[in-house]
């Protein structure tokens, strides 16, 4: 399959090398000379799994999903390779990532109220994205529209798909952002702090909602968060990031049983908990 | 159950809110917060957990004086003080402080860090006794922050430094009680884990009750030795802290607690004696 042709169908085959990044190392100019904020990171992604990427803020884990979808910063620059489906995305021109992100890989970022248009219905901002993408006539893409509102489980979706963007709720609106990212079909989900703005029971739905149409499409999916039990819960696989670098990675269950590195074992210690595993321990050790 | 320090009675808070002149006519009124009645221990932590909308900022705005309840009472001290007059109000405001979310915004950013921590004596005309510089030096070193750095100013600190000043801001004049609003929540979790092990050791030293206002329930289980649950603008239960995190009574502090994302227990207590071997054999 090729990155060029305007639409291909691709049937995921689950554990594929969806997504391969090696050495991947992103720089900024500053006046105290040049600046990695991602240094040298790899990492891969199969078909229809989650790969978490945790870390505090400066650790360049959003810098590296910008890399991803070719929007990084003015100034920035990428390094290093990123091959999806086997095709380098290092080096395209403007015009052809422009026909990757959406097509291959779709975004779902934190605020969905700033990304969405206040000015325009719901609907009609996902028809355009979906028109753009795949042309079409505007009753196709209004049927394709209220079908992906169904999808992500907005009740009367044939009636919501009119109303605004301030007529829904922080939670419904982000429903209607990852309604977006899949009606273009992508073969890989980018999700950076989906559910960081949102209520403790919002986000809960949301997470489920994501692992629904995971199991539904066989999407693959980048979870990026700073919250490490929220990727206990959605990732088979965690990369530990920390000033740009690499610190840790593997399965859910190494990084969270068994971590190695010394920053990952005090992210996990400094998490508050609800109910302390470790009080009985500690209880029997003193 | 110990004196309370702070006693408030059927608190409520109502907004008006006027028509557009265009689609709307009339006035609506919302009860952001409905007859809410709660007390803070004397040298303890009372924390108010809800989702957004719950009335818990409407609370520490009223607890904090910042506005005015439509009905109920505030007590504080053994005095009322809902309708507290300028005078009262002073003396209130240097037993009363707030640290808030946002520590870059909630402080200025063009004032050195000593202005910024000597400003509510100032506003007190409060003169310290050995001396402002003596007692900006006193409060950094309080709150973990190098004493050289008060010429400083916010941006040449980090998150979790700067919502230090804010603390140190808050104990410039000696309060009894300080409301902490979202006072950690901006922070990365390994910062939140020190600002919330400063709070508890300032506590202790200098014998401070707190209101503590947060969205997220395991960083109030830190903390708080009572907790109240508020949801639409209502205290659905409150207690123990152990009683309501183990024993919720209320169904949404059930589902809100069910809702709480956790690692698998498994993974956790197989770490616990993983780390537990490593301290034994070190």
């Amino acid at each position: 399959m090729s990155l060029a042709s305007p639409r291909t169908i691709s049937i995921p085959v689950p554990g594929a090398t969806l997504l391969e990044v090696e050495h991947l190392t992103v720089t900024f100019p500053t006046s105290a000379g040049p600046v990695d904020v991602v240094k040298d990171a790899s990492f891969r992604v199969e078909s229809g799994d989650t790969l978490g990427i945790v870390g505090e803020s400066g650790s360049g884990k959003s810098m590296t999903s910008l890399a991803i979808m070719g929007l990084l910063p003015r100034g920035g620059t990428a390094t290093g390779s990123i091959r999806l489906n086997g095709h380098e995305l290092l080096g395209r021109s403007d015009r052809e990532m422009r026909r990757v992100r959406g097509d291959k890989v779709a975004m779902v970022f934190q605020d969905p109220l700033s990304s969405l248009n206040p000015y325009y219905t719901v609907g009609l901002q996902i028809e355009e994205a979906y028109r753009a993408h795949n042309g079409g006539s505007r009753k196709n893409a209004r049927n394709v529209t209220i079908e992906a509102l169904e999808r992500v489980r907005i009740a009367d979706a044939a009636r919501r798909v009119d109303h605004y963007p301030h007529q829904f709720s922080g939670g419904m609106r982000q429903r209607i952002m990852i309604a977006m990212a899949l009606c273009l079909e992508p073969d890989l989900l980018i999700a950076d702090e989906p559910t960081t703005a949102l209520d403790v029971t919002v986000q809960a739905q949301i997470l489920e909602l994501l692992a629904d149409l995971q199991r539904e499409t066989g999407t693959g999916m980048i979870f990026i968060t700073h919250d490490l039990a929220v990727v206990s819960q959605v990732a088979q696989d965690v990369l530990v990031m920390k000033d740009g670098a690499h610190v840790e990675s593997g399965t859910a269950e190494q990084i969270f049983s068994n971590p190695r590195a010394p920053y990952t074992r005090a992210l996990l210690e400094a998490l508050p908990r609800i109910v302390d595993p470790f009080d009985e321990l500690k209880g029997l050790s003193r | 159950m110990t004196e309370a320090i702070l006693t408030a009675s059927h608190l409520t808070k109502q907004f008006v809110t006027r028509g557009d002149g265009a689609f709307i006519a009339g006035t609506t009124t919302f009860t952001a917060v409905d007859d809410v009645s709660f007390e803070v221990p004397r040298g303890g932590t009372l924390g108010i957990v809800g989702e957004s909308g719950s009335g818990k900022s409407t609370t520490a705005r009223i607890v904090a004086k910042l506005i005015d309840p439509t009905s109920g009472t505030l007590e504080f001290d053994g005095v009322d003080v809902t309708r507290a007059g300028a005078k009262a109000l002073a003396a209130f405001r240097s037993n009363v402080q707030v640290v808030f979310q946002d520590p870059f915004s909630s402080l200025n950013p063009r004032h050195t860090v000593e202005k910024i921590i000597t400003a509510p004596l100032d506003y007190q005309r409060i003169a310290p006794k050995g001396g402002t510089r003596a007692l900006v030096r006193e409060l950094l070193e309080r709150v973990g922050l190098n004493p050289d750095h008060a010429q400083r100013y916010p941006a040449q600190f980090s998150g979790g430094q700067a919502q230090r000043i804010g603390i140190a801001r808050a104990l410039a004049v000696s309060p009894k009680l300080v409301i902490c609003d979202e006072a950690v929540s901006a922070l990365d979790v390994s910062v939140q884990a020190k600002v919330i092990t400063l709070l508890t050791s300032l506590q202790a030293e200098l014998g401070l009750s707190y209101v503590f206002i947060a969205h997220d329930l395991a960083v109030v289980r830190q903390i708080a030795d009572t907790v109240a649950v508020m949801s639409r603008g209502r205290i659905v239960e409150q207690g123990d802290r152990d009683a309501v995190f183990e024993r919720p009574q209320h169904e949404y502090t059930k589902a809100l607690l069910a809702a709480v994302p956790k690692i698998d227990p498994e993974w956790e207590l197989r770490r616990a004696r993983m780390l537990a071997e490593e301290g034994a054999g070190a």
